[in-house]
């Protein structure tokens, strides 16, 4: 708890309160007859308490003595209270209202609540305030007073297809799996969202406010003229897409592009704009009866608005690709890509994508959960073809192999089916969240890698399997739990990769984590090359094998010069790692790999083993250095060799730019490092490295990979 | 660091640190309240205090400087999640703007660590702000650790890092397994949020 800790403004008596609550609530409520004057009883009662002495029902949580507004009877003030909505407003007023609505909306999209936002809005106040469920009951009231057209014709319209929008939205992102009050906050506070009115009526009302603007052309001069319009046209251009998006099964093809144009010219018109501040007040809020406090109100500037809205367009325009199925590596990759984002997708699209992915158990609208989970498993291990034959259904004699094996695949399917599709489903999470639930999600995996083996090995009798020689060993192909050990490791993989993204690992911790970084791709490695000796000549699998393994090899090949470049710092003190902590050493240790301490294989390895195989004892400084730059030399042949691959190959048909966009950021990373080894190199050569002249910081920004930050090694003189 | 702008007062020598007492309430909690709510951008109603000061107040101790209260830590001690981890948790730690820099709130969280050492906890954990470089250097030089990013934890939208301090070897075969379920029923769990969650 610290600061800002979300307790705004909620002065409560709570001194009182705790005493109010008697040690049982009666549960249901009495008849009004029954209430008794308990007054003295009470007094009496209190007498008994110390001064302080806390008496706290169960059922009463130390959440709703701090937040709840209920006990907070504020009082709504003035500038609420005398806003008239009719009141005349120049043209350039008009649209400061409107792109402010737009701030408004896009915050709410950025996960602040309504009532930080729209609802601020002294004008939405005064639609929603009638409770109107019928578009005629949403308005301003009767109109009245000089000017009230422009405000009747626009700003009337503007405002209810704003809500209408946030309806739309507001019911498609608690479909998914989005974290509410995390990344968005759903609660309407009791109000209606005009969800009842429909598409057509709103697009009408649009179209008519179009047709009065035009007619009332020589009202305005040309630009207020263009820039009322562009906003009209871009609102009824969002409507319709969130329209669409929510009967996207009719509407395949997206059309959210087509507001980037709108975007564009209001970016630019938006000078004309005068603010109304006094059409906005926190006041709102005491309103709006709910369990949630008061919160500041969140004043998203313009440009970021616009961003924010550019950014909605075209990321929800881009996620379409799923419906044209390109394959489930392609789909996997496309859903890395998309989490991987900066920043992150919005709430909006990260569930919209989700839906397009698999709702009604169909996939990117089409397939059965089975085809893709087969089509991954296929393309990966290419497993005997006899596991996947429609026929083996058909066998209804329990005796048979076929039935035998179509039990087992149905077993598959059901197990790995689920967290295959819910592995998709939290590449849309944020990125926190996404690193505590891959935490969670690599200990189902793992069990699971140990259940598919029992079955591997009896699909591998019931198919007759030949074992094929591998390493000198005969051995089965074990096909079911290689996909599975394989997806495992990827895990392993992203949870580390996410720990140096988050900044979950302090400098000192470097070292060691990316020790764990290249063990697990190492490890990767290895299954894959041994999976390339049971594929046959599938041309498919080898391609994906082989791009993985490139791919791996050259992570490895940065990871481990990262991890031979820190433990060299480490050697000089230069990472800030705490002198005299409490606990041990150890202890961090086992809290830090707390996540993984049960995986089977690969397993986290003791502590003493770690810090031998990080700190490289028996190793002299410059080779240590030595080998990082031959490391990071082989990284940046790998990621050349990465770049000029085609979206085929790098199974980014649906995100080629991203795919080459992130090799680029690798690659940069490989010579920002590659320099640091340099830097390093030569102090040490020169005998001059101490940690008094020497600082290292760290350098998240210019171009590199958000899990390769890059440090800075400068001498102390230098930097003052 | 800050030494430019040291207290004109006193340096930390004449820094007297005390365990609160329940005895002095009255005088206590008003100082506390006073420091706390200026040092922390908003107020926290006389019951949060009353909820760690009542139940845990032998956690929480105080900095003074003469008569002059100049930081405090309060914290509490329970089982995480009813669970067999014993686990102490800071809930609030301030120092007074000019009297920073001097290692008193690093005495001051030394010493309710001692207090549920004594306690036999098993571990100390907090959250604080990514952006509260003070607190986070404070906490880590300490020996705490970043276990996991909170994505959007505070009312105001920022972000949180929870840190774990571990005082004992982690017990056999242990893993995450704190991802609890998402909150359905905000209330409860918001309030659980707020001062000790650890759900996903
Ligand atoms: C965080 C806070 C309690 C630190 O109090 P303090 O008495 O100054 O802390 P200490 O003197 O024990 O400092 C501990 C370390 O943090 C460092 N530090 C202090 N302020 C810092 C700052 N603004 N930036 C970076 N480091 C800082 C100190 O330099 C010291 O490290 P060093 O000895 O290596 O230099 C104080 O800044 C404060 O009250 N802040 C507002 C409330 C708050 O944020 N509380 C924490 C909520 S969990």
């Amino acid at each position: 708890m610290s600061e800002g800790a979300g307790l705004s403004g909620v002065e409560l008596d709570l001194d009182q309160l705790s005493l109010q609550s008697p040690p049982a609530m009666p549960s249901s409520t009495p008849p009004l007859s029954s209430f008794r004057d308990i007054t003295d009883e009470f007094i009496e009662a209190s007498k008994k308490l110390e001064v302080g002495q806390l008496v706290q029902d169960p059922q009463f949580t130390l959440f709703q003595a701090i937040m709840d507004p209920k006990m907070d009877s504020g009082l709504l003030e003035p500038e609420y209270e005398n806003f008239d909505a009719w009141q005349e407003r120049l043209p350039e007023e008009i649209i400061g209202i409107m792109d402010r609505l737009l701030c408004n909306e896009m915050a709410w999209h950025l996960g602040s609540a309504l009532s930080q936002t729209l609802f601020a809005s002294l004008y939405v106040d005064k639609i929603l305030s009638s409770m109107p469920t019928r578009l005629n009951d949403a308005t301003f009231g009767p109109p009245r007073g000089e000017g009230h057209e422009i405000i009747q014709n626009i700003l009337r319209p503007y405002c209810v297809a704003v809500i209408r929008c946030c309806a739309y939205a507001n019911w498609q992102v608690p479909n998914e799996h989005i974290y509410d009050e995390e990344d968005f906050v759903g609660q309407t506070y009791g109000l209606p969202m005009l969800q009842a009115v429909s598409y057509k009526d709103m697009d009408n009302l649009l179209a008519e406010s179009l047709v009065w603007l035009s007619t009332n052309k020589d009202k305005f001069t040309s630009e207020i003229y263009l820039a009322i319009r562009n906003r009209i046209l871009l609102r009824k251009a969002l409507l319709s897409n969130f329209q669409r998006d929510s009967d996207w099964k009719k509407n395949p093809e997206p059309q959210w592009e087509g507001c980037l144009a709108f975007i564009e010219a209001i970016e630019k018109d938006h000078t004309l704009a005068k603010e109304v501040p006094e059409a906005w007040s926190m006041s709102i809020q005491r309103k709006l009866a709910s369990s949630v406090p008061p919160r500041p109100l969140v004043d998203l500037p313009f440009s970021e608005a616009i961003s924010t809205v550019r950014k909605l367009c075209t990321e929800t325009h881009d996620i379409y690709k799923l419906l044209d199925y390109a394959g489930a590596s392609n789909v996997m990759s496309y859903f890395i890509h998309f989490g991987a984002r900066q920043p992150t997708p919005l709430p909006y699209t990260r569930s919209l994508i989700q839906t397009l992915f698999c709702k009604d158990l169909r996939i990117c609208g089409k397939l059965p959960i089975r085809d893709i989970l087969y089509d991954d498993v296929r393309e990966l291990c290419n497993p005997p073809a006899k596991l996947f034959d429609p026929k083996n259904d058909e066998c209804e004699a329990p005796s048979n192999p076929k039935f035998q094996i179509a039990e087992r695949m149905e077993w598959f399917i059901a197990r790995a089916g689920r967290l295959y599709i819910e592995l998709y489903k939290y590449l849309c999470q944020n990125r926190s969240r996404m690193r505590r639930i891959l935490c969670k999600a690599m200990l189902e995996w793992d069990s699971m890698q140990v259940e598919a083996e029992e079955i591997d090995q009896e699909l591998a009798s019931l198919t007759k399997e030949q074992p094929k020689p591998f390493q000198g060993v005969m051995q089965y192909g074990f096909h079911l739990s290689s996909w599975v050990y394989h997806y495992k490791l990827r895990i392993m993989e992203q949870i580390t990769l996410l720990g140096f993204e988050l900044e979950i690992y302090p400098l000192h911790e470097f070292d060691g984590m990316y020790w764990y970084l290249q063990f697990y791709l190492k490890t990767r490695s290895l299954h894959i090359e041994r999976m390339l000796a049971f594929v046959g000549n599938e041309p498919k699998s080898l391609s994906l094998l082989n791009f993985y393994l490139l791919e791996n090899v050259a992570m490895h090949d940065l990871a481990t010069a990262c991890m031979l470049l820190y433990s060299a710092l480490a050697r000089y003190n230069l990472l800030e790692k705490p002198r005299n902590p409490q606990g041990s050493d150890r202890f961090r240790y086992e809290g830090r790999m707390k996540p993984f301490m049960s995986i089977g294989v690969p397993e986290v390895v003791q502590y003493d083993y770690f810090r031998n195989v990080v700190d490289n004892p028996d190793m002299d400084t410059s080779s240590l250095l030595h080998l990082a730059s031959e490391h990071i030399a082989e990284a940046k042949k790998g990621y050349r060799q990465l770049s000029t691959l085609d979206k085929e190959i790098t199974r980014s048909k649906m995100c080629h730019d991203t795919y080459k966009a992130n090799i680029s950021k690798l690659t940069r990373s490989c010579f920002g490092i590659g320099v640091a080894i340099g830097v390093l190199t030569r102090e040490v050569d020169a005998g001059t490295v101490e940690s008094s002249n020497l600082c290292v910081t760290l350098h998240q920004g210019a171009g590199y990979h958000a899990s390769f930050p890059v440090p800075l090694v400068t001498s102390k003189e230098v930097k003052k | 660091m800050s030494t430019t702008t040291s207290p004109t007062p006193s340096t930390s020598a004449n820094i007297i640190y005390r365990r609160y007492d329940p005895k002095q309430e009255v005088i206590q909690l008003e100082a506390i309240r006073n420091m706390i709510g200026t040092d922390l951008s908003e107020p926290y109603s006389i019951y949060v205090y009353r909820y760690f000061l009542y139940q845990w107040g032998d956690l929480c101790y105080m900095a003074y400087d003469g008569d002059l209260l100049v930081g405090v830590v309060v914290g509490k001690l329970e089982n995480h999640r009813g669970g067999p981890i014993l686990r102490g948790y800071i809930a609030m730690l301030a120092v007074k703007e000019s009297y920073r820099g001097h290692g008193i709130a690093t005495k001051l969280v030394q010493s309710s660590i001692s207090a549920m050492k004594a306690l036999n906890a098993d571990e100390v954990a907090l959250e604080t702000e990514t952006s509260n470089k003070a607190a986070l250097k404070l906490y880590e030089r300490l020996g705490f650790l970043r276990s996991k990013r909170l994505h959007r934890y505070y009312f105001n939208g920022n972000s949180a890092f929870r840190l774990i301090l571990y005082l004992k070897e982690a017990p056999n075969g242990g893993c995450c397994g704190e991802e609890g379920e998402h909150h359905h029923d905000h209330g409860e769990e918001r309030g659980e949020r707020e001062f000790d969650d650890d759900g996903v």
